[in-house]
């Protein structure tokens, strides 16, 4: 047999495939294509996601930071609020603690409580404790005052806390 | 024909296609071929290039330093803090027009448009990809700038949409207590390195780290993936300080300095057992908020870092020494003879003589002449052993920076009067930490605890851990303690420091007044005092001792007695209920101030004075003794029905019964 003889055969064994081979042939092919296509689409997809996760994933993040930031900024803020020289300016600005509360004062005070009514409460308040009752009495006094009620001066403006180089510039 | 059919059959479809086919191929070959050629001409020789422009695009490497740590107070309100705050920064490469945007900027920001126009020109002429335009906004500025620059048509995925701007993450110091305390926590610099007080000395703990964030952003610089590399978390630091305490002693040290016309004032609260400081003040004091507007001199811890002569406070360790060695008992009777001693061609002189007393009388009048006298008694080196013991000449070891030792010579450097100008609380420098704890020693039965300032130190994820907690070390006896006690409650009850009578609770203490060192005249300066007064409370088991010291109080009489006993009286009398010390004495009615007794002193004779000079020039810490306090008009209806602390009405001949002749107590009060 002849090299051509032998090549003819084999394409005539080709082409003697049955029609029912052939589209089994092609089904599979096109399950194939689906499965890789599928496979592609689906790894697209997980790509995609994957981005879009990792985009929500740092929102939430930063999200995250700047609540944190933000607690503890009020912390803060919490802390300068009650620190006992703003509680001392809030009483002055209300006129509740107008007179210094302070020991040595409050005893002098003492001295003749009866000459001034205002001098012997504070002095009797003083005698029970310490003076931060007072104190935390006028701030509560303050609280529940509506704040429209007193402009506050230049000296009673709150005292910005953050380095403010920059604040002063951006103005 | 038949020629023609033979060539045509000869042009076989196969092979025509295998030709075609092969074609295809070769075409696909070369089209492969050239692909592959600039694939490797891009990928080898312009890698580099490339890789930096895909980086450059897709990656960004963010550097932030964790937040310094926090310093909190022994009930856990913070006391310094950090907080995170923006930067606001240029990118001019991304700039198109930098003129413009800069007038732009300059109109919104309120900045010279041509100094930032030239800062961006040259950023973008050397490539530079940060130019800093406003440092450290707060969240309000942020949200303000926000609002102002926003351009059109931008897609920009962070603020402000503004070509080329961005914001980078900074952090602030903030110290919500403002001035309290302000010598003791310190304050940090702009790049987050502790400058002073627990902020420098806790550096390593409090100092936090920078770390690195690689973000993978899209086209529209969305992070869409984000790698840090974590570093240690700075630590935190609870101290022994109250708030709370503190503030009641400031608003106390302030109105005793301002009452008394005062340079300054310092004043030291120490639990006695534990050896903690309470509270710790100077006064003035800076506000480390606003550093730039401080003084120099009020950023320095005096309490530490300034010596002074103790004067007659140092009484304490003079008797101290010769009860331990068992010389006198303190109602054992000394005589003062007529008020003056020589030593060494030295005359020391009381300002009134007090005869022949017992030494809880001598010391709660205190006597200059009595206490040289058990001085000499003691001897040169167990003087000086008691007081190395007591801890003078040593820092004290609290977590404080800058801690001065205080000025001690050694024996073999004194005079011949050293000893006992010593014995009455000069040629010797202290700090107001080391006579507080000193007074501690006594306070707790002989036990000397190192004084400390940090509770605890917290590491994120590790268990607190404790800070230095000494053991106590034994400097005398419990009996020469309890003995001591004794002696120093007689101070307050019918002595110098009977300002110091508390209302409800028993204290004892000790006044001291001493001239001040004058560095340029070298010499003493007998206008200026140190006055100062060191008490505990209650007596018999003391909890808290108060060290006061008031610098050049200038105001009426100035002696330790008028000018500190009153802000000692001041902040036991709040700090003790508030720390549920239950009260053991009763209330005083009537202020015991009208017979006061000055506290007595060498006089300023000549010869004096030229011995304090010679020992001035070896010595900054050195100061003459001082001069008899002015005289006050006698009250003898007072004298004769008084009362004590307790509130116990005692009678007119108390200085008798305590030991002193009733002829002597004519002479004292009229002195």
């Amino acid at each position: 047999m002849t090299k051509r003889e032998q090549k003819r055969r084999s394409i005539t064994r080709n082409r003697n495939i049955s029609p029912a081979g052939r589209l089994q042939l092609y089904v599979m092919m096109g399950i194939f294509v689906a499965i890789l296509v599928t496979g592609f689409f689906f790894a697209a997809r997980q790509h995609f996601a994957s981005i879009d996760y990792g985009i929500r994933n740092s929102k939430l993040r930063k999200q995250l930071d700047d609540l944190e930031t933000e607690k503890r900024r009020l912390l803060l803020a919490r802390e300068v609020s009650v620190a006992p020289s703003q509680i001392k300016q809030a009483a002055k600005k209300f006129g509740i603690a107008g007179q210094d509360v302070e020991g040595l004062q409050t005893a002098s005070l003492a001295k003749n409580p009866a000459g001034n009514p205002a001098a012997a409460k504070i002095a009797d308040t003083a005698k029970s404790g310490p003076a931060y009752p007072i104190v935390n009495a006028s701030f509560t006094a303050a609280a529940s005052r509506p704040a429209k009620q007193e402009k506050p001066g230049k000296d009673d403006a709150p005292r910005p806390r953050v380095v403010t180089t920059a604040m002063v510039a951006a103005r | 024909m038949a020629r023609k059919s033979t060539r045509k059959k000869k042009a076989n479809p196969r092979q025509v296609a295998f030709t075609r086919f092969m074609f295809i191929v070769a075409v696909f070959a070369v089209w492969m071929l050239g692909i592959s050629a600039r694939l490797v001409h891009l990928q080898v020789t312009q890698h580099d290039w490339l890789r930096e422009k895909a980086v450059d695009q897709r990656q960004d490497v963010k550097k932030s330093k964790l937040l310094r740590g926090t310093i909190y107070d022994r009930d856990n309100r913070p006391l310094a803090m950090s907080i995170r705050v923006k930067s606001l920064y240029a990118d001019p490469t991304e700039i198109a027009d930098i003129d413009a945007t800069a007038k732009i900027l300059a109109k919104s920001l309120k900045l010279d448009a041509a100094q930032l126009s030239k800062q961006l020109n040259e950023g973008k002429a050397g490539k530079k990809r940060f130019v800093p335009i406003l440092k450290k906004l707060d969240e309000e500025t942020v949200q303000k700038i926000n609002k102002t620059l926003v351009a059109d048509n931008i897609q920009k995925a962070d603020m402000p949409r503004f070509a080329g701007l961005h914001y980078s993450e900074d952090q602030t110091r903030s110290y919500p207590y403002g001035s309290m305390a302000a010598q003791v926590i310190g304050f940090s610099n702009q790049d987050d390195a502790g400058m002073a007080g627990i902020e420098q000395s806790q550096d390593d703990i409090l100092h936090g780290a920078v770390i690195k964030k690689l973000q993978e952003r899209d086209r529209l610089g969305r992070i869409y993936d984000e790698t840090v590399f974590e570093r240690e978390r700075p630590g935190d630091i609870s101290l022994t300080i109250a708030a709370s305490y503190q503030f009641k002693a400031d608003q106390a040290l302030e109105n005793g300095v301002k009452a008394a016309n005062a340079k300054s004032g310092m004043a030291v609260v120490l639990s006695v057992k534990t050896g903690e400081i309470l509270a710790m003040s100077n006064y003035p004091s800076f506000d480390p908020n606003s550093i730039k507007d401080a003084v120099p001199a009020s950023i320095t811890n005096h309490s530490i870092q300034s010596v002074y002569s103790p004067g007659s406070v140092m009484k304490l360790v003079t008797y101290g020494s010769g009860l331990e060695k068992n010389l006198f008992k303190p109602d054992d009777q000394i005589d003062a003879g007529n008020g003056t001693i020589e030593v060494a061609n030295h005359k020391f002189t009381d300002s009134h003589h007090v005869g022949t007393v017992s030494y809880s009388q001598a010391l709660a009048h205190s006597s200059n002449v009595c206490a040289i006298k058990t001085g000499l008694r003691v001897g040169k080196d167990d003087f000086f052993s008691m007081l190395q013991n007591m801890g003078f000449g040593a820092r004290t070891g609290v977590e404080l920076p800058a801690e001065t030792a205080g000025i001690l010579r050694s024996p073999d450097k004194w005079n011949g009067d050293s000893l006992a100008s010593m014995s009455i609380g000069y040629e010797i420098g202290v700090t107001a930490l080391q006579m507080a704890s000193a007074f501690a020693t006594i306070a707790n039965d002989g036990v000397r605890i190192q004084p400390r300032l940090i509770k605890e130190i917290r590491k994120p994820e590790q268990a607190p851990v404790a800070g230095n907690k000494s053991e106590g070390v034994r400097v005398v006896s419990v009996e020469t303690a309890r003995n001591l006690r004794t002696m120093l409650r007689q101070v307050v009850l019918t002595g110098t420091g009977r300002r110091a009578q508390l209302n409800g609770y028993t204290s004892a203490g000790k006044t001291g007044t001493a001239w001040k060192f004058d560095p340029v005249a070298k010499r003493v300066d007998p206008s200026k005092y140190i006055s100062s007064f060191i008490g505990m409370a209650p007596a018999d088991n003391p909890e808290i001792v108060i060290a006061v010291v008031i610098d050049e109080p200038k105001n009426g009489a100035r002696d330790g007695g008028q000018v500190a006993a009153p802000v000692f009286k001041n902040i036991a009398e709040q700090l003790l209920p508030e720390m549920n010390v239950k009260p053991d004495g009763s209330e005083i009615r009537e202020e015991p101030v009208a017979q006061d007794i000055p506290e007595l002193a060498p006089s300023k004779n000549g010869e004096k004075g030229t011995s304090t000079e010679k020992q001035g020039e070896k010595s900054a810490a050195l100061t003459a003794p001082k001069a008899a306090e002015p005289k006050k008009p006698v009250d003898s209806k007072k004298g004769s029905d008084k009362k004590q602390g307790n509130g116990k009405k005692i009678s007119g001949d108390t200085t008798a019964s305590a030991g002193l002749p009733r002829r002597d107590q004519a002479e004292l009060v009229e002195s």
